[in-house]
């Protein structure tokens, strides 16, 4: 009976399975042999080149910015969204009339598309008749080219970045924050504990489960920041702001280098492998159990 | 502790896994080995309503009956609709289902998605492209009964050195250097008195002075740095003569130097807007429909149509792009407009060649909605784009007409890599920047022209 129900549980898990293998292993395995060929990414015709796309990348100016930009976008929008999201969570977990205005309008954001949110900010930022601008025009302070160098750029789109993805975080450590047993914290209040106390030795520690999936998400998502990008700068001032998700649909689509773009690809999945299952275990060894 | 480990792994590479789906998801040539067909675009198609067409004409009373076809565009707004119009009256006069793929923006990189896994519509648009990118998937189509009615502007730009033809190009864009006459005027500018870039450069010193600014070029786009090159390397009269170098892969890329040298003075001497290497084409009409800005170079007549669009009240012009010497050819650069080719492994060849035959013969509507140039025989309507043409050809008889410039004389893919170079460019003018840019192109092209060649 019980090995029945093990496999039962099993099939369940077959169209999940094969889903994966479908859109995820089998393109991963194709992107793994074109990286080895020299192709414009439409035609029957490609060339060996062994492991040319690969040695190109440590020369590639652009490969080195977008994979600087990268960790900006991946490890300063999990800092801000985090610090953000659990100051949120902690103002909203607590009873005041309005709470669950608050609650929502914080959480808005995240319910645009990517896509949109960087069309809005392009406007919002954007030199001549820029909504930033003609707000500072009214205090007799000219235009403010915002976007004129590539970290101001890099700036702006983790900014943005963050403040969107907040909602997010607020969600999950509010889901934490209440599952976190009333008992401890009034024991602590009896034992004269100060709220400043309370928070580091006890809702801190018992919130380390909601910080791993927070900071894991936040970190893939930073990693792989795309939609926005592409909206609010489309890569610029000069390829300046390129993400290496953007930069990998770059070289397939606009420059014609599908094998070399391959390449990166490969290059920004051992990336992210190699920063977030270090993360995940470092942040998994300090959960506790109660 | 071992499965929470190796369950921690498994998340984090199917995580990880994601981030090379991209690269991956173009799926691969069919070569031999794999014949991989991963990443078909998504159809993302619209049926169009089976709506009386009006007088049938060209599909020569065939009944195909039953028969489905696949069309890909990339048009929008009026043209669109104008085409949907055509292919509505086609569908009813021979009993054809159409299934319209409107890609929109997505057009390019669905297209070559679609070429790399071979599984192409029947009938696509070829938007510049059909020699140079496209051939390996398109029918000739130099017999059909349309082919001699097509103007030598055409044939100029879609025959092959062979005489072969791969697209119905219904209607042609025509790129010159649109001119605000609003801001002209003001300024006590005559554009059409315009002829080399150093007058160019002089119109621009008076409309400067008046409170304007003279250029509204992008360095966001390409253009900036390849519609114009003609004018210096390649046609009558120009500094220099490199075409057959440029064709046949020798090019060495050191006369481009000049060009970057007078693109400089745009800077020098504030011509350009300040954001000019962050805008897009949208901020230009929209500043231009203010009167802020007088010219754009190396631009089509889609670009006058919406700064009139936006403001009924501008006046727009087209002039040609400037000789580089006096006396040399001043030019326009003809693209690809609404143009479409059959793919030739389509199993409905008969149904598509006659739905071309059809179009050819109903081309008026998208020919007048397009606000382009035709390259059929019109008869009924003048696009506004052929207006402003006919105007530019009443000041300057003698324009030089050709194909647009990267199209004829740079390999397949030189067009984003301009796009980069126009970025590098826009923000170092130092001469090592310049060296820079040229090495830059000199190594993309080379590359690209060696893949051209395989």
């Amino acid at each position: 009976m019980e090995k029945r129900r093990k496999w039962m549980l099993l099939s369940l898990c077959i169209p999940a399975f094969l889903l994966i293998f479908i859109f995820m292993i089998v393109p991963l395995g194709n992107a793994v042999k074109v990286s080895f060929f020299k192709w414009n990414g439409y035609s029957q015709k490609m060339r060996w080149v062994g492991l040319e796309n690969y040695g190109s990348i440590f020369t590639d100016k652009v490969f080195l910015r977008s994979t600087a930009n990268t960790f900006i976008y991946g490890f300063g929008s999990t800092l801000l969204q985090n610090i953000a999201g659990l100051s949120a969570a902690l103002f909203v977990n607590r009873q005041f009339k309005g709470r669950n205005l608050v609650r929502l309008i914080l959480y808005m954001p995240i319910m645009i598309s990517g896509v949109i949110m960087g069309a809005i900010q392009y406007y919002i930022f954007n030199y001549d008749n820029g909504v930033l601008n003609n707000l500072l025009n009214l205090f007799g302070i000219g235009n403010i080219y915002w976007m004129e160098s590539g970290i101001g750029s890099v700036l702006i789109i983790t900014l943005i970045n963050s403040w969107q993805a907040m909602g997010f975080c607020m969600l999950i450590y509010l889901a934490g924050l209440q599952n976190i047993p009333k008992m401890y914290e009034e024991a602590a209040l009896l034992d004269g504990t100060s709220r400043r106390q309370i928070f580091f030795k006890i809702d801190l520690p018992l919130l380390m489960p909601a910080i791993t999936t927070a900071v894991i998400t936040n970190l893939i998502g930073g990693f792989k920041l795309y939609d926005i990008i592409v909206t609010l700068t489309n890569g610029g001032p000069n390829r300046k702001s390129l993400s290496l998700s953007y930069y990998i649909s770059l070289l397939y689509f606009n420059d014609e280098k599908a094998g070399y773009s391959a390449a990166v690809g490969i290059a920004l999945f051992i990336i992210i492998f190699i920063v977030a299952v270090p993360i995940n275990q470092y942040l998994r060894s300090r959960e506790v159990e109660y | 502790m071992v499965k929470r480990k190796w369950a921690t792994m498994t998340m984090a590479l199917c995580l990880a896994a994601n981030t090379v789906l991209l690269a991956g998801c173009g799926g691969s040539a069919s070569t031999p080995e794999t014949g991989g067909t991963t990443g078909a675009a998504q159809n993302q198609g619209t049926e169009t309503q089976n709506q009386a067409g009006g007088e049938s004409q060209g599909a020569g009373g065939s009944d195909f009956s039953g028969k489905t076809i696949e069309i890909a565009t990339y048009l929008s707004g009026d043209t669109l609709n104008a085409y949907k119009q055509v292919i509505a009256g086609f569908e009813s006069e021979t009993g054809v289902k159409v299934t319209l793929d409107e890609y929109g923006e997505d057009y390019e990189s669905t297209m070559k998605t679609r070429m790399a896994s071979n599984d192409l519509p029947d009938i696509f648009e070829t938007h510049g492209w059909s020699l140079i990118r496209y051939k390996e998937y398109l029918t000739d189509l130099s017999g059909e009964p349309w082919a001699g009615k097509l103007n030598k502007a055409a044939l100029g730009v879609i025959q092959d050195t062979d005489g072969k033809l791969y697209t119905l190009m219904t209607t042609g864009s025509c790129l010159g250097t649109a001119v605000n006459m609003n801001v002209c005027e003001e300024a006590g500018v005559d554009p059409w008195a315009i002829e080399t870039w150093e007058d160019f450069n002089a119109a621009c010193d008076k409309i400067k002075e008046a409170g304007f600014t003279p250029i509204a070029n992008y360095f966001t786009s390409a253009g900036a740095l390849a519609n114009a090159n003609g004018s210096w390397l390649s046609y009558e009269g120009a500094q220099f003569n490199d075409n057959e170098a440029m064709l046949n892969g020798t090019w060495d890329w050191a006369d481009f130097k000049t060009i970057l040298d007078y693109l400089q003075t745009w800077f020098d001497n504030g011509y350009l807007y300040a954001d000019c290497g962050t805008i897009k084409q949208a901020d230009a009409i929209e500043r231009c429909a203010r009167n802020e800005c007088a010219f754009i170079v190396g631009i089509g007549t889609s670009y006058q149509t919406a700064v009139t669009a936006q403001n009924p009240d501008v006046v727009m012009a087209m002039i040609p792009i400037c000789a580089s010497k006096e006396g040399g050819a001043r030019f326009c650069g003809i693209g690809e407009g609404a143009s479409f080719g059959i793919w030739k492994d389509t199993k409905e060849m008969d149904v598509c060649k006659a739905f071309l035959n059809y179009v050819s013969e109903n081309a008026d509507g998208i020919n007048s909605a397009a606000g382009e140039i035709s390259t059929l025989p019109c008869q009924t309507s003048k696009s506004y784009g052929m207006g402003l043409m006919e105007e530019m050809e009443s000041h300057y008889p003698n324009v030089f007409y050709d194909n647009l410039w990267d199209r004829k004389y740079m390999p397949s893919g030189m067009w984003g890599v301009f796009q980069v170079a126009a970025g590098m460019f826009c923000e170092d003018q130092s001469e090592e920047s310049k060296q820079e840019v040229i090495d830059y192109l000199r190594e993309n092209y080379t590359d690209l022209y060696e893949a051209s060649q395989e």
